[in-house]
C-alpha cells in the first residue's frame, strides 16, 4: 500500500498539518482542510504556521482547525535572553515538543520552503507526507501528489490542478462538497486589491486608478472598498490622490492599512465583486463565496492559484512569456501591457449587470483588439472533480491547454483514480501536426520505460542468484541512469512530454527501499507505471487525432505518400 | 545576533564535515540547519 493510501487510511487519527508560506497558501490550506473535516468530523486536525500569516486569520481557522501552534523566530531568538545557539535550540525544541506532544498519526508538509522540509522532520509522527529531510540531509518526498507537486507545480504552464484539490489529493480527499456558489447580494459594493507581493504581479497603479474611475463612471450606484496592509498604505494614498478620482470621492472607501484582517473578512459580507491580482484579498473573498476577479500576471498560473469557487473570473494576459518563473530577470514586464483596463472595466460592468460573459457581450464596450490579448477564464466546481476554469473567450486552445487537459485526465487517474471525461479538442493543421509528432515521442518514452523494466528485472534476477554478480548489477545499474538520462533529452524534442517525464524523474529518485533488492523491485515497478502512463497518454492523443476532421486528410495524404513511394 | 549567527555558522561547517564522512545526522543537527533556514527567510 502507498504511504499516501495508509496515511488516508488514517481517518480518525490526528493530522499535523505545516504551511509556512503566506496568507494566501494558509486560506488555500484552510479550503483543503475543510473538505477534510467535512469527510472525516472525527479527525483531529493541527496546523503548524508561521505567527505573522495564521495568527490574522485565526478567527477563521480556529473553525476547522483542533489546534495551531504558531511559529516565530523572532520569539524564539529573542526570548533566549543572550542569544546563544544553546538557548536558542532550547527554545526551538521546547516548541517541538509541544508539537510532538499531540501524538501525531500524520504529518503533511504542505510548503515548498526549505525550512518546512526540516521541520516537519523533526516532527514525531507515524506517517510523513510532502517533502521532509532524512538523517542522511536528503531530499525524501514519499506521496505521490507531492511528488506531483515537486516535478509538475509551479515547473511549468501544464499543471491543470488548484493547489485546493492538491492538498486534498495528499490529504486523501477529493471533489468538493462545501458551497461553492455565491451569495446573492443587492448591493454594488466592490471591495478592489489593488496590490500583490511581487513586481511581477503587480499592475502599475495608473491602470488601476483608470478601472476604479472607468467602473464608478459606467456604475453609477457602485462603491470601491479599496484593501491593502499597512505597508501599501502610500501607494494607495496615491491612487486615492490622482485627479480623475476627485469628482468620485465619496463613493470610494480607503481601508488600507486601517482594519485587521478579520475585520476586513467582514467588509464582505455585502460585497458583490472583489477584484485584485493573484493575492491573499481573492482567496478571503472566496472563503466568504464573493465573486472574483482576477488579474493573473507575471509568474502566476490561473490553474493553479485561482480562488477556489464557482463562477470566479481570472484574466491572463496571451503573452508568449507568461506565465515565467521567479528567478526570469523582466524589466519590460510585457504581460502587463496586455492586459487593459478597458477589457477588465469591459467584464466588470457585465458582472454587475448580471449579463453572461460572452465575447459579443464584452465587445460592447471593448475591442476585439484588446481580447486577442488576453484569456477570460470563468472557474467551475464539479463535485467529483474539483476545480476547473474554463476559457471565455477563445474556442480554439493552444497546445498547452490540449495537453494541461490530457494530463487532468491522466493524473486525474493515476493519483486519484478518478474518471473525468473531457471534450476532444479543436484541431487546427498545426496543432494536429504537433500531436501527432509527440505521439512518436510517446513511442519512444515506452520503449525507453519497458528498457528500465528489462534492466531493473535483471537486477532482482542477479540479487535472488546463488552468488549475485556486483559487476553486473552495477553495469545494469548503469544502463538504468542512461534510461533517466535520454528521457531527460527526450524532453528537448517533445516539450509536451516534460510533466510525465519529470514527474517519474522524481517518483523514481524517491522510491522507497533499504536493499538493492527492495530498490529495483520499486524501481520495476515504476518503469511498469511510467510505461502505463505513456500508453494512456498515447490513447488519449490517438483518441484526439482520430476524432478530428483532419484525420481522413491526413490518412488519405499518408496514402498517397505510400503509393507514389512503391 | 551577531554571536548567534556565527554559533550557527560554525555549526554548519561541523554538519557538513559529518556529511563528508557519510555519517548520519542527529536530530540537533536538523535543528540548527532549521534555525538557519528561519533566521535567513526571515532576514534576522
Amino acid at each position: 500500500m502507498s504511504p499516501q493510501k495508509e496515511a488516508s487510511g488514517v481517518v480518525e487519527g490526528t493530522f499535523a498539518v505545516v504551511q509556512l508560506s503566506r496568507f494566501g497558501d494558509v486560506i488555500q490550506t484552510l479550503q483543503a482542510a475543510m473538505e477534510l473535516k467535512g469527510k472525516f468530523p472525527k479527525t483531529r486536525l493541527i496546523l503548524i504556521g508561521r505567527e505573522k500569516f495564521c495568527r490574522p486569520i485565526e478567527f477563521k481557522l480556529k473553525e476547522t482547525f483542533d489546534q495551531i501552534h504558531y511559529l516565530n523566530t523572532k520569539s524564539l531568538v529573542t526570548t533566549a535572553g543572550t542569544q546563544s545557539l544553546a538557548k536558542v535550540q532550547m527554545n526551538l525544541r521546547t516548541f517541538l515538543e509541544r508539537i510532538n506532544n499531540e501524538n501525531i498519526d500524520v504529518a503533511i508538509n504542505l510548503t515548498y520552503s526549505k525550512s518546512s522540509g526540516y521541520l516537519t522532520s523533526l516532527i514525531k509522527s507515524k506517517y510523513k507526507l510532502g517533502l521532509v529531510r532524512n538523517e542522511r540531509n536528503e531530499t525524501v518526498i514519499n506521496d505521490s501528489w507531492s511528488q506531483f507537486i515537486y516535478s509538475n507545480t509551479m515547473n511549468g504552464p501544464y499543471s491543470p490542478f488548484n493547489l485546493v484539490d492538491i492538498f486534498k489529493g495528499i490529504f486523501g480527499v477529493h471533489g468538493s462538497n462545501y458551497p461553492v456558489d455565491h451569495k446573492e447580494i443587492q448591493s454594488k459594493k466592490i471591495i478592489v486589491h489593488p496590490f500583490a507581493s511581487q513586481r511581477k504581479k503587480k499592475w502599475p497603479l495608473a491602470k488601476w486608478t483608470e478601472i476604479i474611475y472607468q467602473i464608478l463612471k459606467n456604475n453609477p450606484d457602485s462603491k470601491i472598498t479599496i484593501m491593502g496592509a499597512p505597508n501599501e498604505i502610500e501607494e494607495a494614498n496615491k491612487i486615492m490622490d490622482n485627479p480623475i478620482l476627485k469628482t468620485y470621492q465619496g463613493k470610494i472607501q480607503n481601508l488600507v492599512g486601517r482594519t485587521s484582517i478579520e475585520e476586513l473578512y467582514r467588509e464582505f459580507k455585502d460585497a458583490k465583486l472583489f477584484i485584485g491580482h493573484d493575492s491573499m484579498g481573492g482567496h478571503l473573498a472566496s472563503l466568504y463565496n464573493v465573486q472574483t476577479l482576477t488579474i493573473s500576471l507575471g509568474t502566476v498560473r490561473p490553474y493553479e492559484t485561482s480562488p477556489y469557487g464557482n463562477n470566479n473570473f481570472t484574466i491572463a494576459p496571451r503573452t508568449s512569456c507568461f506565465p515565467c518563473f521567479v528567478e526570469d530577470k523582466c524589466e519590460l514586464l510585457p504581460c502587463h501591457k496586455d492586459v487593459t483596463y478597458n477589457a477588465i472595466s469591459a467584464l466588470v460592468n457585465l458582472l454587475l449587470t448580471k449579463k453572461p460573459v460572452t465575447t459579443e457581450n464584452l465587445l460592447a464596450n471593448t475591442t476585439q483588439n484588446f481580447l486577442d490579448k488576453i484569456d477570460i477564464y470563468r472557474s467551475y466546481v464539479d463535485k467529483e472533480h474539483g476545480f476547473k476554469l474554463e476559457s471565455v473567450l477563445h474556442e480554439d486552445s493552444t497546445t498547452i491547454d490540449i495537453f494541461r487537459n490530457f494530463y487532468r485526465i491522466l493524473w486525474g487517474f493515476l493519483l486519484s483514480g478518478s474518471e473525468e471525461n473531457l471534450p476532444f479538442p479543436h484541431l487546427s493543421k498545426e496543432k494536429f501536426n504537433i500531436l501527432h509528432r509527440h505521439l512518436k515521442g510517446l513511442n519512444h518514452l515506452t520503449q525507453l520505460n519497458k528498457f528500465g523494466k528489462t534492466y531493473s528485472g535483471k537486477i532482482i534476477d542477479e540479487v535472488n542468484a546463488d552468488t549475485p554478480d556486483v559487476n553486473k548489477i552495477k553495469k545494469q545499474s548503469e544502463r538504468l541512469m542512461e534510461i533517466d538520462d535520454l528521457a531527460q533529452t527526450l524532453k528537448l524534442n517533445y516539450p509536451h512530454l516534460a510533466p510525465i517525464v519529470d514527474f517519474y524523474h522524481v517518483s523514481r529518485a524517491n522510491i522507497p527501499g533499504v536493499t538493492v533488492k527492495q530498490m529495483a523491485e520499486f524501481c520495476y515497478l515504476s518503469y511498469h507505471e511510467a510505461a502505463n502512463a505513456s500508453s494512456v497518454l498515447s490513447e488519449l492523443i490517438d483518441s484526439s487525432l482520430k476524432s478530428s476532421p483532419l484525420y481522413q486528410e491526413f490518412i488519405n495524404s499518408k496514402n498517397a505518400t505510400t503509393a507514389n513511394d512503391n | 545576533m551577531e554571536q548567534l549567527k556565527q554559533e550557527v555558522l560554525n555549526s554548519l561547517k561541523t554538519i557538513e564535515k559529518t556529511l563528508e564522512r557519510n555519517e548520519n545526522l542527529e536530530s540537533q543537527d536538523l535543528e540548527v540547519i532549521l534555525l538557519s533556514l528561519l533566521l535567513e527567510e526571515d532576514q534576522l
